[in-house]
């Protein structure tokens, strides 16, 4: 499995705003996808996530600090939970090794229980609750908080 | 390095009720994967736009390979008639399949034109 940053913004909208993806990544005042505008902020890291050729999605970095950076994860259909789970701990190794964060963080709606289960299985801890900051078809829902560190040995 | 363009893989179209290849979505429709690229498919769904359950059989043949048993991804199943509540049938066989030049995809429908099969996923130049 490897990884590759990339610039192309359109791309990541395509990935993003795929019928299977979308659901996931947005709520009620996100708009049409149509309209959707990836962010162009040369901060965020956009990850393609290549297996054996094939493109199994994308992890976008936004950091929120220096050493503090959010991940969204926005893994393609048809290549299955473990692929995925394996690619989230890949990708962390490479950030580990390739940039200066520090540490990963990620937001997962509550109305996501597969997203969360991905999340735990990639390590991550969950460290805190946004309590009723999304809407998703006139409902409120809290969002689940979780983190993991680099590891002292890494 | 390779260029990844996410696209339809096949348009929609019939199943025919003799064995045939799939015709691909680009460039301008070939009925096996060109040189120079990949085809991953994602997401594969049939309709059945009959009022009764249509049999449909698929098979995946590699470049220089023939559509015979070996080949053979859904083996004969009868794809459920189209409703609000069930608009397709998932090909997962299909999903995550990488094909790559000359391979090609076959199927045969129960009765011809009542099956309409469309995938999305990602061109990929290599």
């Amino acid at each position: 499995m490897k990884f590759e940053r990339t610039a192309d913004l359109d791309l990541m909208k395509r990935i993003i705003t795929t019928p299977e993806v979308w659901p996931f990544v947005s709520d009620d005042f996100s708009g049409d996808p149509e309209n959707f505008q990836v962010p162009s902020d040369p901060r965020i890291w956009n990850m393609l996530v290549i297996d054996d050729g094939a493109l199994l999605g994308a992890f976008m970095f936004v950091p929120r600090s220096g050493i503090c950076w959010e991940v969204h994860t926005l893994m393609l259909p048809g290549h299955g939970a473990a692929r995925a789970a394996q690619a989230s701990r890949e990708m962390a190794a490479w950030i580990w090794a390739n940039t200066p964060c520090l540490r990963i963080i990620t937001e997962v709606p509550d109305f996501n229980p597969l997203a969360f289960k991905f999340a735990v299985k990639a390590g991550m801890l969950q460290f805190g609750r946004n309590e009723r900051c999304v809407m998703k078809f006139g409902v409120l829902h809290d969002e689940i908080l979780l983190g993991l560190n680099k590891p002292e040995d890494s | 390095m390779a260029v990844y363009n996410l696209s339809p893989i096949f348009q929609p179209q019939y199943v025919a009720a003799a064995a045939a290849k799939l015709v691909f979505a680009t460039p301008s429709g070939p009925s096996v994967v060109p040189a120079n690229v990949n085809y991953q498919i994602m997401v594969a769904r049939v309709a059945n736009i009959d009022t009764v359950p249509v049999s449909l059989e698929v098979w995946r043949v590699p470049s220089g390979a023939s559509q015979d048993n070996q080949h053979v991804v859904v083996p004969t199943i009868n794809i459920p008639v189209a409703s609000q509540t069930f608009p397709y049938f998932d090909l997962t066989a299909l999903w995550g399949v990488t094909l790559q030049p000359g391979d090609s995809i076959w199927a045969v429908a129960g009765v011809a034109s009542m099956l309409v099969i469309h995938a999305d996923g990602a061109v990929i130049t290599v």
